[in-house]
């Protein structure tokens, strides 16, 4: 009886949280909540590497829900100690050498943060995809038994350089393995690869993110070294007063 | 021989005749020669502002930067060039340099600047920067201060900013970092708005380095030499020996390659000026030689009466005329010298000032050079010598009994 009642539950509901979750909300938003819960707290290398200069950053990262973060930076020695702070669509800096907090203009929002290969604009829209693209699941071009496809075309109130995003998908356990950027002409112009999937804070996730901007011959390795998904911090730690605290 | 010591002979039979002949082909030779002097030494006055206030007389790059100033198109100031640059002894000075622009705040004002980062000691001896001083103390002076920055005037009206006051700078490091510091305001550079040095911030290379994330890396070498003219040589000859560090040396001719183009047309317009003058001092002459020589047509009737041959009397004259052309321009030579030494010191004013290829420009100069004074020389005696054709012709072949008759 128990295993007729375990195989009717198996038949009846599996099937149903498969849908959910391959749908393409389903999938986009697996790939918006990876690296968050309700908040966390990490701690992440920051590698760039361009024709001209080579440069290793170490920060802390604080989140809360989809909306707030807080960068702050550990190493090098001269930027030690540079905030961000994100709420909402919104960002500011906090330099403490000059003690000055700048809010980011909508004008530089397509500008490089921190001299990597994200821009400001990909740290304030990092968990909007579902609300800003209208997404579709298409066949993915080389290997669709392993991976799904999303294909994501800016709304038409979306404010974006972007032409289209691709995202594939890892079918086996629905991490992200890849997402491309192409402009308004269908180029290639970003390729960012997620890797080093591996258990991290009790969750899977892909501990490594490559950023590549393609033109620039440039890239920006992302390495989470820690990271913890039920932080204790202050309630107001996502404010300007906490942002100004050395 | 003969012809020789009859053609003197003749100058001094009519003393005034040949001195007020001469004062003309002197006049003109002197007007001519001045005129020379002018054109070149504004030039020369104008290249020396150029390379003294800012440019130096050569400048060495990182491969490209000229074309393209980037942050990024720096190189290290290597010892081995350090020491080739100070044993070098056609070089006098040379200075290292940085250049960036950053956001400057002060309290709710901020304003975007130009940056030029300068070695305060050696940047003296190559540019006239510490005399851009108008308030306040030199970099070198304020040793005490830290990051230092001279203010140009106009940033100074724009950010109201006051000697001694903290600015912000905001920038891009050349490791891809926010760059971000305080500078303390120790001077501020240019007299009005108007002036070049006015829209810059000039820091200690030390300073900026640190601010930019540079290290040791420059983006600049400008070196003075004994002359300006000695620029191209001297650049070839440095490029030679840098080829392989993939540097590019390049003389003030290319690096002000829009100044120095400007001159280039603007002389060639000159030339027209001097072509002017060169045909009133042609024009002069051949008066002259006429006045010299048609005067005297009876007196060369008489010779041709006598028995002298017509290619005697044509070979006199051109001596002649040629000998009294030669002395009034050795007289004219120390007019001519001693006027344009006098303007190369005491140049005229120009009010109000002018620009020329973004270099002001307050006074013109002339200047004493063999050009200025031989091809003036060379010219006078030329024309004298070709003009005296027509006359010497025309009497040598003169029937005496007419010749004498139109006296």
């Amino acid at each position: 009886m128990k295993q007729i009642f375990g195989i009717a539950i198996f038949v009846f509901v599996f099937p149903f949280s498969v849908l959910a979750e391959t749908s393409v909300e389903g999938l986009l938003d697996k790939v918006d909540r990876l690296y968050r819960s309700d908040s966390s707290h990490a701690t992440m290398e920051m590698k760039i590497v361009t024709e001209n200069w080579e440069r290793t950053t170490v920060m802390e990262v604080w989140s809360r829900g989809m909306n707030d973060t807080l960068i702050k930076i550990l190493s090098p020695r001269k930027d030690k100690g540079i905030k961000t702070l994100k709420l909402g669509n919104q960002m500011w800096n906090y330099f403490p050498k000059i003690n000055k907090v700048l809010k980011v203009p909508p004008s530089m929002m397509m500008n490089s943060w921190m001299g990597s290969d994200f821009t400001n604009d990909d740290l304030v829209k990092e968990n909007t995809l579902a609300e800003d693209y209208h997404a579709k699941l298409e066949e993915h071009p080389s290997d669709p038994n392993q991976f799904y496809f999303i294909v994501l075309r800016p709304k038409n109130e979306t404010v974006t350089v972007w032409g289209k995003i691709s995202i594939s998908i890892r079918r086996q356990d629905f991490m992200p393995v890849e997402q491309i950027y192409y402009n308004e002409d269908g180029e290639k112009k970003r390729v960012m690869e997620f890797s080093g999937i591996q258990q991290m804070g009790g969750k899977m996730i892909p501990a490594v993110m490559e950023m590549r901007t393609l033109n620039k011959n440039s890239r920006t390795l992302i390495r989470y070294k820690s990271i913890d998904f039920k932080p204790v911090f202050s309630k107001n730690i996502f404010s300007f007063s906490q942002l100004r605290r050395k | 021989m003969l012809t020789l010591r009859l053609a003197f002979r003749n100058l001094l039979r009519h003393k005034s005749r040949s001195l007020l002949c001469g004062l003309s082909m002197m006049g003109t030779y002197v007007l001519f020669s001045i005129s020379l002097g002018f054109s070149d030494g504004s030039y020369g006055s104008l290249i020396r502002m150029l390379t003294d206030t800012h440019s130096g007389h050569v400048q060495i790059h990182s491969q490209g930067y000229l074309e393209r100033p980037s942050l990024f198109r720096n190189f290290i100031l290597y010892p081995a060039l350090k020491n080739q640059l100070t044993a070098d002894p056609e070089i006098k000075a040379w200075t290292a340099r940085v250049f960036s622009a950053a956001l400057i705040f002060r309290e709710n004002k901020s304003t975007i600047a130009r940056l030029m980062a300068i070695d305060p000691e050696q940047e003296a001896q190559v540019t006239t920067i510490r005399e851009k001083v108008q308030d306040g103390e030199y970099l070198s002076e304020a040793a005490d201060v830290t990051n230092p920055i001279l203010l140009g005037r106009h940033l100074q009206k724009l950010l109201q900013a006051k000697l001694g006051e903290t600015l912000i700078f905001i920038g891009q490091g050349a490791d891809g970092s926010i760059a971000n510091d305080l500078f303390t305001v120790v001077g501020i550079v240019g007299k009005s708005s108007a002036d070049a040095e006015s829209r810059m911030i000039y820091m200690t290379l030390e300073s900026a380095q640190e601010f930019l994330s540079l290290g040791e890396r420059i983006h600049e070498i400008a070196l003075r030499l004994e002359n300006y003219s000695e620029a191209r040589r001297q650049a070839a000859y440095l490029q030679n020996y840098l080829k392989a560090k993939e540097l590019d040396v390049q003389p003030w001719q290319v690096v002000e390659e829009q100044f120095y183009k400007a001159m280039l047309a603007d002389q060639q317009g000159n030339w027209i000026t001097q072509a002017v003058i060169m045909l009133i001092v042609g024009l002069v002459v051949l008066i002259t030689v006429l006045m010299n020589t048609f005067e005297r047509r009876h007196e060369y009737g008489l010779l041709l009466a006598l028995g002298t041959s017509p290619g005697f009397i044509f070979r006199s004259i051109i001596v002649e005329m040629t000998m009294l052309s030669g002395l009034s321009v050795i007289v004219g030579l120390f007019f001519s010298s001693g006027l344009n030494w006098y303007f190369s010191i005491n140049g005229i004013a120009i009010e109000p000032p002018m620009e020329y290829g973004g270099v002001i420009f307050s006074a013109i100069s002339s200047e004493v050079s063999l050009f200025v004074i031989f091809v003036p020389a060379v010219f006078t005696i030329g024309v004298a010598f070709l003009v005296a054709f027509f006359p010497a012709i025309k009497s040598a072949r003169a029937v005496p009994i007419e010749a004498m008759r139109e006296n």
